[in-house]
């Protein structure tokens, strides 16, 4: 599955998030492997 | 998925741009994208003084960093408004200035503290007028609004430049077009010229996504206050980035189009009319501009 698959399954929106893992920046096309733990950063602020 | 410009891992995708970038490239093209608007819209010259309004957020340290990178003389400008919301924000904000600060020693800040300079926090204000019951963030933009416009005056800066990115743009542009604010839209722009006191006002990030900004403090490594301000928490500014990024996802460069589309038909007069300008006098105490004869707004706020 990819990032950008798993975002969605978990019902965000790619557009209003980062996936990072091991403290590194990933692109949502990244394929997530068995024992991965994706950080998702909400880049949405301000009122 | 590969970078665009060398064959390694990119770490960040755009759809909007079909371009992906490895973390190198990445750090490249944001500063010239931002150089870029400075450029378009004829924001300011390295030959100007330009006061950066710093938060402690992603946007403002993003914005700072750029610009001392790209050679600008951009001083910080920090307004603490005594929000605690339980964590400490303002002084949380505070401390993300400081550690930027602490690695870029030729960066200069003012601080203007409000509850220490006018004896009061901005809730405890917020709570006893009626302007600010139940919507603080109305008191904190008013605050905010003179304070920058002072301190810009009294430093002699030739600008005053703010973190607003396109989301911001965009989000303000949706909530003035969906309650046809005529002389909201009439004023929203990249650049505001100084008028009658007024310091001139520019948005250096406004062609740039609020996920872009992000991205680059995360690649940079600039530490931000991730926290959402307590009273900003289920605005409504927020609420249309909600429903504008639901339509970027399915149409990449939607939030871009909206907001250049809107840049262009106010180019070509299209809020000429509402724009008229009501006249400015000088308030009797602080002597910044004023709609109504007497008192500002900001100095009753003190009453």
């Amino acid at each position: 599955m990819s990032v950008r698959d798993a975002i969605l399954k978990v019902g965000l929106n790619p557009e209003a998030v980062l996936a990072v893992r091991d403290g590194q920046l990933v692109n949502e096309d990244t394929k997530i492997q068995n024992g991965d733990t994706i950080k998702l950063i909400a880049v949405v602020s301000g009122g | 998925m590969k970078c665009r410009k060398c064959s390694r891992e990119a770490v960040f995708n755009m759809r909007r741009h079909k371009l992906a970038l490895c973390a190198e490239h990445y750090l490249e093209w944001f500063p010239q994208q931002v150089e870029r608007a400075i450029g378009k819209y004829k924001m300011f010259t390295r030959d100007d003084k330009a006061l950066v309004a710093v938060s402690g957020g992603k946007d403002s340290l993003a914005l700072w960093d750029v610009l001392l990178n790209l050679g600008y003389h951009a001083e910080g400008l920090y307004i603490s408004l005594g929000i605690d919301g339980g964590f400490g924000y303002s002084h949380l904000s505070l401390e993300k200035i400081e550690g930027f600060m602490a690695t870029r020693p030729e960066a200069v800040l003012h601080q203007v503290d409000i509850p220490e300079t006018y004896g009061e926090s901005l809730p405890e204000i917020a709570a006893r007028k009626l302007r600010g019951r139940d919507k603080p963030c109305a008191v904190c933009g008013l605050i905010k609004r003179h304070v920058m416009n002072r301190v810009a005056g009294e430093g002699g800066f030739d600008v005053l430049v703010t973190g607003h990115n396109l989301d911001d743009e965009a989000a303000v542009l949706f909530g003035n077009t969906l309650h046809w604010q005529t002389g909201y839209l009439a004023r929203q722009a990249p650049v505001l010229e100084a008028r009658d006191g007024l310091a001139r006002k520019v948005k250096p990030l406004c062609r740039l996504y609020e996920r872009e900004v992000a991205a680059y403090t995360l690649i940079k490594g600039i530490d931000y206050i991730y926290e959402e301000c307590p009273h900003a928490v289920g605005a409504t500014t927020n609420r249309y980035k909600e429903l504008l990024n639901q339509l970027e996802l399915n149409s990449p460069g939607t939030k871009l189009q909206f907001y250049i589309s809107f840049l262009k038909a106010r180019e070509q007069g299209f809020f000429r009319q509402a724009e008229e300008q009501v006249e400015l006098h000088p308030c009797e105490n602080c002597g910044q501009p004023t709609t109504a004869p007497g008192l500002c707004t900001f100095c009753r706020l003190w009453l």
